[in-house]
């Protein structure tokens, strides 16, 4: 009965102790991230002049790629080295519009816009109140188009939609035996049979089949270790 | 029932590793792989280089794949896990194996890739596959390592409690736990390390051809795995072995002294001069040498002063001493070719937890000094700095020849062995009680880090 109560206890140390390593690994937030192949090159296309104004410019978008949850479109703009000053405004299709303050952008960074409407084939950037230039940086598609947004899909930030970022993360690229439930599993059972070892190894009342408890300075036969 | 509890689960630690890591984040891992794959195309050592190390189509495209398409931390990455299937294109099995060379690896011994080519005939059809396969034989060399260290510690402390505990501990950082699931030979440098010190330790004057013939194999194996094995064979031999080299007669021990210690610098030399380019160190002039060698190794542990120039380039590794970089962050734990860090609290806990057997082992070989336990542990302590300080010599000639910073800390856990000889053994001294809390503190600790290493590499690979 004590076996069997420290077995559990064990066991039940060795899960909570696992679950506080992925919790502890989970992601604060996920950045979007791109859902579509696209090449490396990067064009900074300037679509508001060093002296800054307003301008709005309508860009065709490729396809949004199919079965993707919490489709985004995400930009960079680029404000070369200078604060940002000029209010972006974002309209996708018909209906997503989302504005950017120069507080919520960077030059250079990634601003994105959720997108409900996954038949939009038009992107629509307005600029206003930009004291200095502003730019797009564009990237190319696999065929050589050039791209103003790229699709991107925006991650749950509930824990469960980071614990499922996580475990998918951990079966993405390797064999399928060697996915999530693998790594958890045995984790879990090294943490449980090592807190068990720890005891049976630390507490007095064990036995250990029968050992010697005085070590080297004790006397008689010493039984060999049995493997 | 125990010693098979501590194999499964050292194994599973290993496989969860190995499964959390993308595949070819191990040190140098497509090399090693690239080596088993010469030999399982017939090719045998030493691997043709010329005119320089070509990798198969099929190890190219799971690289490709894997690592290079994926992992790559770019501004658009990391993908999330679906934009991955969707991007993720099928490895094609049965591509070509042909290829030439396998870089830095070549010129090691073929033992431990000539283990691998079971699980690389078994893996499967892609580069991956027959590389998780070989990552499964890296677990089982680490769960091998902790078997193999109870046995040492029983055969020097005869206590059951303290050798399971020991062998426990051992298993428990997560830089061993990552050579336990990385195809590399560091484990199983180890293993064969631990293997040697036992065969070695049981060696009595007296000893039989069977005891002789195990000694003899476990050296040869730690020497047919790694160049540094020759040198740490050596290290073992010399070391622990001395209750067995020496004479019976005490007026000739200090003739043999000089005579063994004479041979094995001669040995090491030898050995030395094919490991590392001597020749071209020695073109610098041998005092400008050792000027340098004295000065990189005050900088090594010390700050720099004044009137020294710098030894290093200024890195992760170096910042703010090399012992730091080294030695703590990197013999800890740095999972893989990104290393991935742990977070700073925990190398001082690690710290802390090597301590707790460090302090107390020290203090129960000063309290009896003349026992057994207390000399092996001398002799183990004398090894592991001998050992350490070959390693520093190898690096010293690198940086002399130009070549930057090549050490690491994994390249110590061959020396763990040692190191339970040397702080852990001595604790068979101390009351059960005072010897239980000493254990438990140091593996409440490890088994710490050991939970936050595998946070840390979910945490970085997964997001």
């Amino acid at each position: 009965m004590r076996k069997l109560a420290r077995m559990a206890m064990v066991t039940v140390v060795g899960i909570a102790l696992t679950g506080a390593a992925v919790y502890s690994a989970l992601p604060e937030r996920i950045s979007p991230v791109q859902a579509t192949r696209n090449g490396d090159a990067e064009t900074a296309v300037k679509i508001v002049g060093d002296g800054g104004g307003r301008v709005t410019r309508t860009f065709k978008l490729p396809p949004a790629p199919g079965a993707t949850p919490r489709l985004g479109l995400a930009l960079r703009p680029a404000t070369y080295l200078k604060r940002p000053t000029g209010t972006i405004t974002v309209v996708v299709g018909e209906r997503d519009r989302c504005t950017f303050r120069p507080s919520q952008y960077t030059d250079g960074g990634t601003i994105t816009c959720p997108v409900t409407q996954t038949g939009a084939d038009t992107l629509r950037i307005s600029i206003r109140g930009a004291a200095g230039p502003l730019a797009l940086i564009e990237r190319q598609s696999v065929s050589g188009e050039r791209l103003a947004g790229l699709w991107v899909q925006v991650p749950s930030r509930s824990v469960g939609g980071r614990i499922r970022f996580v475990l998918t993360a951990l079966s993405t690229t390797r064999p399928w035996p060697f996915s999530w439930p693998l790594a958890l599993f045995c984790f879990v059972f090294a943490v449980c049979a090592s807190l068990w070892l720890g005891l049976v190894a630390l507490s007095r009342s064990e036995d250990l089949d029968g050992a010697p408890t005085g070590g080297v300075e004790a006397d008689g036969e010493i039984p060999a270790l049995k493997l | 029932m125990v010693m098979i509890v501590l194999f499964v689960a050292t194994m599973a630690r290993g496989l969860a590793f190995a499964s959390a890591l993308p595949a070819w984040q191990g040190p140098d891992e497509p090399v090693h792989y690239a080596y088993v794959e010469r030999l399982s195309t017939g090719e045998l050592p030493p691997l043709d280089n010329t005119p320089y190390t070509v990798f198969s189509p099929a190890l190219t495209a799971s690289v490709q794949r894997t690592l290079t398409a994926f992992r790559e931390h770019r501004p658009d990455r990391p993908l999330t896990p679906h934009a991955e299937r969707l991007l993720l294109t099928r490895e094609p099995g049965g591509l070509s194996t042909a290829g030439s060379g396998a870089l830095g690896a070549q010129s090691y011994p073929p033992l431990y890739y000539m283990t691998l080519l079971p699980a690389y005939w078994l893996g499967g059809d892609t580069a991956t596959n027959r590389l998780y396969a070989m990552r499964v034989m890296n677990a089982l060399y680490g769960a091998f390592f902790a078997l193999a260290i109870v046995l040492l510690l029983y055969e020097v402390t005869r206590n059951r409690r303290l050798s399971v505990a020991a062998g426990l501990l051992a298993s428990l950082p997560p830089i061993v736990t990552q050579a336990s699931a990385t195809c590399s030979p560091d484990i199983a440098l180890t293993l064969f390390a631990t293997l040697s010190c036992w065969a070695v330790v049981r060696l009595r004057p007296d000893a039989g051809r069977a005891d002789l013939a195990v000694a003899v194999a476990a050296l040869l194996a730690m020497a047919l795995t790694k160049p540094v094995g020759v040198f740490l064979a050596i290290i073992i031999l010399v070391t622990t072995g001395w209750p067995w080299l020496r004479p019976t007669l005490r007026r000739f021990r200090p003739i043999y002294r000089i005579a063994l210690g004479a041979l094995s610098l001669l040995v090491l030399w030898f050995a030395g001069t094919r490991a590392v380019n001597i020749a071209a160190a020695a073109s610098h002039g041998t005092l400008p040498t050792i000027r340098f060698g004295m000065s990189y190794l005050w900088q090594y542990y010390l700050p720099r002063l004044g009137f020294m120039h710098p030894a290093f380039g200024r890195s992760v590794l170096t910042e703010p001493l090399p012992l730091w970089g080294t030695w703590v962050r990197t013999g800890t734990g740095s999972f893989g070719w990104l290393s991935a860090w742990l977070p700073k609290w925990a190398y001082f806990v690690a710290i802390a937890g090597t301590l707790c057997c460090v302090l107390p082992g020290i203090a129960a070989s000063i309290g009896h000094p003349s026992s057994e336990v207390a000399r092996t542990a001398r002799r183990a302590i004398f090894g592991f700095i001998a050992f350490v300080f070959v390693l520093h010599l190898t690096e010293i000639v690198s940086l002399t020849n130009g070549t930057g910073l090549v050490l690491q800390g994994r390249y110590v856990m061959p020396a763990i062995p040692l190191l339970g000889l040397a702080f852990v053994a001595p604790l068979v001294h101390f009351s059960e009680r005072t010897r239980s809390a000493v254990l438990a503190a140091s593996l409440a600790s490890w088994g710490l880090v050991s939970i936050v290493g595998f946070s840390t590499l979910i945490s970085f690979f997964a997001t």
